[in-house]
């Protein structure tokens, strides 16, 4: 039967159409390294994928944060459109404008599908930037319109797109390192967060754990992220440690050596020219006027930025350093040549670095001179890292600017023969005398009395580059960073990722980690990152989410996110006010949502100008902006200025359960005063206050439940007591990606949040006040813990199959209107999990009613292995993704990013209403249940009526007919 | 323990009357807190499905699934008593819905204007639902009584009945044919005597300063004394015209002692078992106050004579006689209708009288009496003929005194606050007396489509989803249950074209008794007038200025459809509803275009045998009809020469069968033949001191109850459609457009002249 249908439906050509999923945002890598990020114009609406730009002077401008982390190489930009037939080419142009400043401008001269290509000067950017189409349009040289229907030219936002060849800075070692530089609010792709899961998996580490993800969730706010667990650092992506410092050090030496840890790593000589104790010394770039006694002398004289040693044909010599019974040592310099010819950068004994036309070389102990071809441009900084070996050339390494070089015999002379390290040095010249004095610039001097090996080399170069750009005052190395109770440490293979250590000195994990949530600085010691004093939260009140709007007040729009804003020309930029309202605020679809605009703007313009009010693209009002304005302004009749404030009344049935979101379009028209009137769209200005406000009608709790979809959109039903006090998080096993997708979850649930759930519980064992909460659980389908939650569920899971649920005659309607494509899907993908059962890849999401309280729910995140766990709930949380999350059970295929929705089993209220309003509204979301409602309700009140009516013929009539 | 309460409250009903055995439900509902539970469950019940909001879609579906019910259910004769609740509480569901929808959602203010316009039509539209429920609580069930008569009884042992004949002007012709039929009344003539209470005659009538009016009223006394005396009534007559009809009752009741009062209107011919299918109510039960019975006539009102409808409408008196009468009855608040009606004289002692407070002394009477716990019986058979109102401006004299009447009680008498009614009686009378404000919607339903055309105040807020979803349910809903309800007691669409015709009269008595409710004085509606040639009624011009002013509107209409391409909904349905008032005022205008008609006597076809006999010979045939005046006789066998013999024939006699089957003979003279012979026409010949025949051929012509039942039972049902465009195609044929519009003009110059 199954295959006739399958074939009936092929014969018919009802093939399911492949979603494509859209990526606003791509990434690739140039040649040099450099990412290139294409931000297609549709990023924040991938539902918006073409605008049309209207009036003669239409404009759409479009956010583009550039995330501090990133350093800007090039941008470019591409836009797409599509411009009226009817425009006049010689009349009408486009303009790009980047940060209102113009970038590119072009004649709109053709009716097909065309672009404009630009490039942005990085140096127009910020952290903040807007870039905006105009379109400045005519249709007639003779009397013109401005709103005639003509003048549009249609942007295709898709497949325009914004691109910056970025790449990453280093990470600033400071705490707003963490919300600037990690995570970001501007940053377009995910930053994957790794933690460090050493001593096993306690569920108050774990518990650790989540906390710190649902800090980040709230430092992210709208980017995701993805978090996973392992024993060692991941250095692709940034780490977190939560350990003692003890611990910490040791997993940081597991992962970096000792070198970066301990006394023994340390240079027997560093020279910082400007940390304490090295006050005498010069500042980079300051000019050396002429040598003291003790060879330099300096003067502040012309100094630029930084610091530095210049010496002129000078030297420093250096005495004592501890360098007895050393075999190997290494030198590494930041030098600027001032000249080409021959210097001696640095010596000890018959050891010595040098510089010639066009080689840089070292002579070594026996004599020898090796060297490589290398010219050191003057003028040009260099890091130079030298290895010397009393033994063996094969031990000898040269590196400038991390990049070793290959070593060979050079021609010349060295200094002696003896072989032995002196305990005296020089830089910039022999020990001796003055021969071969250097003549340059000198800077971060180190001195190892050990070898290293390349990648250490480059590690120092990495530093090195990164202080000298950026002078740096703090210490490198680890171990100096894990004195604090937050640690954020570069990754010295990757100084753009950071680590977090935190290790509480008094082990008071808990403030620590609010106060990370907090991100307010004033709780730290600047010296330290030490956590002062915090006042943990107490329990939250419910339904106290702070990006929920209340019911029943005021709102203005500034709590909203919206400032007063200027708006301008004959079709304005909208306002968009986005807003959260609980799903279970049932609001009366028949009341009306009271709201006051508050603008300003001149008399000039016409009694029809207007602005429309959209409640989730469904038009919702409309406000003739002039009427009734004119009249009430009797303060300022003379100057032509309306401040007005205008009543309106909003039908709440367009209000959706959980986002919603309003847009204001104005459209301002001006006054026509002849039959030929140029228009002077400075007169087309308004000002829309942030005092307005809306009044959403007095809630009453009431829903059907359940719905993916409030999860999805709103939380809910976690949302309700926003500190998760009420939900626990259910780990059926604790392999590191459920671990991961748990933290993945919580994230998303605190990012929407943005609270922090200072009560959530994680764990792995459900006790008798954790049954009495909403229950999250994630495992595989195996597991005889899902098992036994999964009764409830639309999907049973018995070990060996799957057991679904249906109701029957909810079974055979889906699956016998195959002749819809949807519905084949749906019929198909079901046909295979029942007959052969096969869910590999597949991500199970399901919703039902707690087993253990009717109040509450469970909400379980199923696959066939932990890892296609994690990878199906980071993919279907995915913007261009989370469409899927809806109904009561999700089927997804993560490989294929196609998804499934469900709803299968019966829905059921939860409110806090009347019982009259509860019938009444269940019966409202269940319209063949009200029908039937109707006809058994009136065939009650027909049987009572009769019973009554032959009550009162017997009693009055006695059996008289009817 | 409920069990226990319930068998107990069980037994003590069964002991109390001897009602057959209650089921057990039907015992717990003796247990005033089951009762009051199951009312409030019930309203419950009906406030969740009035009032839960749905999605259009499903409103839609629920709208037009009480449509298809109804026109599944409307082609069956006979229902089962539950679907036909089924149907009626569906449709109270409907429209309370849209009544919901409509106060909830649809009412919104949009400026001042249109507020104004959209409170009037809002409460318009209350008003119709009000009487629409109202209209469906009355008839939820009705009450066909037995028929009674008085076997069994011995003539002595039966009540003594005064029967009372009010006058005041109306032709000599018409008052004797009443007091005929009255005299032949079928009970004991020792038991009961005929009163002429005559008002045209008192004393003050007589000396009236006017010379020539005091003449008449000496000759009418002087005749209509005479008259009474020679067939065995008794005239009375009184000194002053006090308080009109009820006055001359209650004048009349101070000097006769009757048990029972049997009240006849001048006009309405009794059939001979008047007071044996009534007076047995009284005897059985002694709180029975009145025995009221339908209203019949054997002319045609005004409407149905101008429209020519008469033989193929039903008549308008049907739906109330026919119908809201029996529910009234089953309610226990069947009224008196002011005549054809008997009376207890002890009850009416108990008052003093009839009441006199309002204009519509009979229905003040029976709630007065209901208040005080007595009860009424409706016997639902035509036992009278009487004479419709021949011109429109006399029907509008009577409507505009039943209206001032009925809302004379609603104010002064107001059912709802009287305090010996139960609540099914309160809200009977309630309907029967807030009916009348119809004439407020009515003109409301007239005006507000041309607000919007002429000036496009918005006083209907509706998008075209909620007018196919709330508004087109509920109006076919409205007209689908008016046919359900009334089919065959009202043609569809004839209560919009009589409310029409009378609401613009009304109106302005309605305010007036607003104003002042005691003011209103009974006026005598004028009988046994002729129309004597086709003219135009002197009340056409409001019809004729609100018809321009509607046909106007369809100007405004296509101007709106072109230049606000944003209402072309609105504009539609405004157009439609603006047609419909269009076509309605064409057959008002054909209403008040008078048709002459000579108040001819009325024929009764009675198909029965006759012979006629002519010196010794005779000839069988068929009366094809009769009248006071003549007879019709289709021969058995027709010859073209039977004229001349019928001509030359001398004592020429009909023998004919009385209403009792007994043979009688009327002297008559030959008129004329037509049809070669097969139709022979015959006047009477002097009968009129031959009081027997006289009698007799009254009540073979107007008592003739089987016969008039079957000539009203072939008038066809219509269906809304056919009705409808029955109603515009004789409104279109029958207005005299050109006439009218002279009138109009007419009357305008008039008055312009008058002003100067």
């Amino acid at each position: 039967m199954r295959s006739l249908l399958m074939l009936l439906a092929l014969v018919l050509g009802l093939q399911a159409t492949p979603i494509v999923p859209q990526r606003p945002i791509e990434v690739s890598t140039t040649p040099e390294g450099y990412k290139v990020l294409r931000i297609h114009m549709n990023y924040l609406n991938l539902n918006r994928n073409a605008i049309r730009v209207r009036g003669v002077d239409g404009r759409y401008t479009i956010d583009f944060p550039l995330p501090d982390k990133w350093e800007l190489v090039r941008a470019a930009g591409y836009i797409r459109y599509v411009p009226s037939t009817l425009l006049m080419k010689n009349l009408s142009a486009g303009v790009v404008l980047f940060n209102d400043k113009v970038v590119s401008q072009f004649r709109l001269n053709d009716y097909i599908k065309t672009g404009i290509k630009f490039d942005i000067d990085p140096k127009l950017f910020k952290s903040q930037n807007k870039l905006s189409f105009e379109a400045i349009m005519h249709y007639t040289l003779q009397c013109e319109d401005g709103t005639h229907s003509t003048l549009w030219t249609e942007l295709d936002l898709q497949n325009s797109y914004l691109e910056l060849v970025v790449r990453p800075r280093p990470l600033p070692e400071m705490v707003s390192a963490i919300p600037n530089f990690m995570f970001d609010q501007k940053q377009y792709t995910t930053t994957p967060v790794h933690f460090v899961l050493d001593e096993g998996t306690d569920n108050a580490v774990l518990r650790r754990f989540a906390m710190v993800t649902a800090a980040i969730g709230n430092m992210l706010q709208f980017r995701l992220t993805q978090f996973d667990f392992s024993p060692e650092l991941d250095n692709t992506k940034h780490n977190v440690i939560i350990a003692t410092p003890e611990k910490a050090r040791d997993i940081l030496a597991k992962n970096f050596g000792k070198y970066y840890l301990t006394g023994e790593s340390e240079p027997i000589l560093s020279l910082y020219f400007n940390r304490p104790g090295c006050e005498t010394w010069l500042n980079r770039d300051d000019i050396l006027i002429e040598p003291s006694d003790r060879g330099v002398s300096y003067t502040a004289d012309g100094a630029m930025t930084g610091q530095s040693l210049l010496l002129k044909h000078g030297k420093v010599d250096f005495s004592g350093l501890p360098v007895e019974g050393v075999q190997t040592f290494t030198v590494a310099m930041w030098y600027k040549p001032t000249v080409s010819e021959n210097n001696t950068l640095f010596s000890f004994g018959s050891y010595a670095l040098v510089q010639t036309k066009n080689r840089i070389g070292f002579t070594t102990g026996n004599g020898n001179l090796f060297g490589a071809k290398y010219r050191l441009k003057p003028g040009q900084w260099y890091h130079i890292v030298a290895q010397f070996d009393n033994g063996a050339l094969n031990r000898c390494r040269l590196a400038v600017n991390g990049e070793s070089l290959d070593l060979a015999s050079l021609k010349g002379s060295a200094f002696g023969a003896n072989a032995a390290l002196e305990q005296k040095a020089t830089l910039g010249g022999v020990y001796f005398g003055n021969k071969k004095n250097a003549s340059g610039m000198f800077d971060q001097l180190l001195f190892y009395d050990r070898g290293m090996d390349p990648l250490q080399i480059r590690r120092l170069y990495t530093y090195a580059e990164y202080h000298r750009r950026h002078h740096m005052t703090e210490s490198l190395y680890l171990s100096e960073k894990l004195h604090h109770d937050i640690n954020v440490i570069q990754n010295p293979l990757d100084v753009s990722k950071g680590i977090i250590v935190i290790s509480p000195k008094n082990g008071d994990y808990e403030k620590v980690l609010y106060a990370l949530f907090k991100q307010d600085l004033t709780v730290y010691t600047r010296q330290g990152l030490n956590i002062d004093n915090v006042i943990l939260p107490a329990p939250a009140d419910a339904y106290s989410a702070k990006n929920f709007l209340p019911t029943g007040r005021k709102i203005y729009f500034d709590e909203l996110g919206y400032s007063t804003k200027l708006l301008k020309g004959w079709y304005p930029e909208n306002i968009v006010l986005n807003f959260k309202l609980y799903p279970d605020d049932y609001i009366d679809p028949k009341k009306r949502i009271d709201a006051k605009l508050h603008y300003v703007f001149p008399s000039v313009i016409r009694e029809d100008s207007v602005a429309n009010f959209f409640l989730n693209d469904q038009f919702a009002y409309q406000v003739d902006v002039l009427k009734g304005a004119k009249e009430s302004e009797t303060d300022t009749p003379m100057d032509l200025l309306i401040d007005f404030t205008k009543k309106i009344r909003i039908p709440s049935y367009l209000l959706a359960r959980g986002k919603n979101e309003m847009h204001i379009d104005f459209s301002l028209i001006p006054l026509k005063k002849g039959p030929c009137e140029v228009f002077n769209t400075e007169n087309l200005v308004a000002t829309v206050m942030d005092d307005s406000y809306f009044i959403f009608p007095k809630a009453k709790k009431w829903i059907e439940m359940p719905y993916l979809e409030y999860v999805r959109d709103a939380e809910y039903p976690y949302s309700i007591y926003p500190d998760l006090q009420d939900t626990v998080i259910y780990l059926a096993d604790k392999q590191p990606a459920t671990m991961g997708a748990a933290m993945d979850f919580i994230f998303l649930l605190s990012e929407a949040l943005q609270e922090y759930p200072y009560y959530l519980t994680i764990t792995d064992r459900l006790d008798e006040k954790d049954k009495n909460k909403h229950i999250v659980v994630f495992g595989t389908i195996n597991d005889p813990a899902i098992q036994e939650l999964s009764k409830e569920m639309p999907i049973r899971f018995n070990g060996k199959s799957l057991r679904k649920t249906y109701p029957f005659i909810k079974k055979f309607i889906d699956e016998h209107n195959i002749f819809d494509n949807d519905r084949l899907k749906k019929y198909r993908y079901k046909t295979v999990m029942d007959e052969e059962n096969f869910v590999d890849g597949t991500l199970i999401v399901q919703l039902a009613r707690s087993p253990y309280n009717g109040d509450k729910v469970v909400q379980m995140f199923t696959a066939s292995s932990a890892q296609c766990l994690k990878s199906g709930i980071e993919s279907i949380y995915r913007y261009s993704n989370r469409h899927y999350i809806a109904g009561d059970l999700v089927l997804y295929n993560h490989i294929k990013e196609e998804g499934l929705s469900f709803n299968i089993k019966d829905k059921y209220i939860l409110s806090k209403l009347n019982w009259i309003d509860t019938i009444a509204l269940w019966l409202q979301m269940h319209p063949y249940v009200y029908i039937a409602a109707t006809v058994l309700g009136l065939l009650f009140i027909v049987w009572v009526l009769r019973l009554f009516l032959r009550l009162f013929r017997r009693k009055h009539h006695g059996n008289a007919k009817s | 323990m409920l069990k226990q309460k319930v068998d107990r409250a069980s037994r003590k009903r069964n002991e109390r009357s001897e009602a057959p055995q209650k089921s057990e439900v039907e015992a717990l509902l003796d247990i005033p807190f089951v009762r009051y539970l199951i009312w409030a469950l019930v309203l419950v019940v009906l406030y969740v499905l009035i009032s839960a909001h749905y999605s259009i879609e499903t409103q839609m579906f629920i709208g037009y699934f009480g449509v298809a019910v109804v026109l599944l259910v409307i082609p069956f004769e006979k229902i089962p008593k539950w679907l036909e609740l089924f149907v009626k509480m569906l449709a109270v569901v409907i429209v309370l819905r849209y009544l919901w929808w409509r106060t909830f959602e649809s009412l919104t203010y949009e400026g001042f204007f249109d507020f104004i316009g959209a409170t009037l039509l809002y409460v318009a539209e209350l008003f119709a639902i009000a009487i629409y429920l109202l209209g469906i609580f009355t008839t939820i069930d009705i009450l066909k009584r037995e028929k009674k008569d008085l076997a069994g009884i011995p003539p002595e042992e039966l009540p003594k009945v005064d029967v009372l004949i009010p006058t005041y002007n109306e032709p000599q012709n018409i008052i004797e044919n009443t007091v005929l039929a009255a005299l032949a009344l079928d009970y004991p003539k020792e038991r009961y005597t005929v009163y002429l209470l005559d008002d045209g005659g008192t004393v003050q009538k007589r000396n009236d300063p006017d010379p020539q009016k005091a003449e008449e009223a000496r000759k009418r006394h002087e005749s209509l004394k005479k008259f009474c005396q020679m067939v065995g009534a008794v005239y009375m007559t009184r000194e002053k015209n006090e308080h009109a009809k009820a006055g001359n009752l209650n004048t009349a009741l101070k000097k006769i002692d009757g048990d029972l009062i049997l009240i006849l209107d001048t006009d309405h011919i009794p059939a001979k078992q008047f007071l044996q299918r009534t007076v047995r109510w009284f005897i059985e039960d002694p709180k029975v106050f009145l025995v009221q019975t339908p209203h019949a006539f054997y002319n045609p009102d005004p409407i149905e004579r101008n429209l020519y409808m008469s033989n193929t409408a039903i008549s308008e008196n049907d739906m109330f006689y026919k119908k809201i009468q029996l529910g009234n009855d089953f309610w226990n608040s069947a009224f008196f209708c002011g005549s054809a009606a008997v009376l207890r004289r002890k009850h009416l002692d108990e008052l003093g009288g009839i009441a006199g407070e309002t204009v519509t002394e009979d229905a003040e009477t029976a709630i007065k009496l209901h208040d005080k716990g007595y009860k009424s019986v409706y016997v639902d058979e035509p036992m009278i003929r009487g004479l419709q109102t021949e011109t429109f401006e006399a029907l509008v004299l009577q409507r505009i005194r039943w209206t001032q009447g009925m809302i004379q009680i609603f104010l002064l008498k107001n059912p709802i606050l009287s305090k010996g009614l139960r609540w099914y009686q309160r809200l009977s009378y309630t309907a029967a007396s807030f009916f009348w404000f119809f004439a407020y919607s009515r003109v409301i339903f007239y005006i507000a489509p041309l607000l919007y055309l002429y000036f496009g105040l918005k006083i209907y807020n509706a998008n075209n989803m909620e007018m196919v979803a709330y508004v087109i349910p509920h109006m076919l809903m409205a007209i689908l249950m008016s046919y359900f309800l009334y089919a065959k007691v009202r043609n569809p669409f004839f209560s919009e074209l009589y409310e029409t015709v009378l609401s613009f009269f009304t109106l302005p008595a309605i305010l007036s008794v607003l104003k002042n409710p005691r003011e209103p004085k009974f006026k005598v509606t004028p009988k046994g007038l002729d129309t004597i040639e086709d003219h135009v009624s002197g009340l056409a011009s409001v019809f004729v200025i609100l018809f321009t002013l509607v046909a106007i509107g369809f100007g405004f209409a296509v101007y709106r459809y072109i230049h606000y391409p944003q209402e072309t909904g609105v504009v539609l349905m405004t157009s439609a509803w603006n047609l419909m008032n269009f076509l309605l005022l064409l057959a008002a205008i054909g209403v008040v275009s008078e048709k002459h008609e000579y108040r001819r006597y009325v024929r009764v076809p009675l198909e029965t045998r006759a012979r006629i006999i002519y010196g010794n010979r005779s000839l069988s045939g068929i009366i094809v009809d009769i009248s006071e005046q003549g007879i019709n006789i289709r021969p058995d066998r027709p010859s073209e020469i039977i004229e001349k013999t019928l001509r030359e024939a001398e004592d020429l006699k009909i023998e004919i069968a009385d209403i009792d089957g007994e043979f009688f003979t009327i002297p008559v003279k030959f008129l004329r033949t037509f049809g070669w012979g097969e139709h022979i026409i015959f006047v009477f010949d002097d009968i009129y001191h031959n009081i027997p025949v006289r009698q007799k051929l009254i009540q073979l012509i107007y008592g003739n109850t089987t016969k008039w039942s079957e000539i009203e039972e072939k008038k066809p049902v219509m269906n809304p459609l056919q009705s409808f465009f029955y109603i515009v195609r004789q409104g279109y044929k029958n207005a005299m457009l050109k006439r009218a519009y002279a009138t109009t003009f007419r009357q305008f110059k008039d008055y312009i002249i008058g002003r100067i």
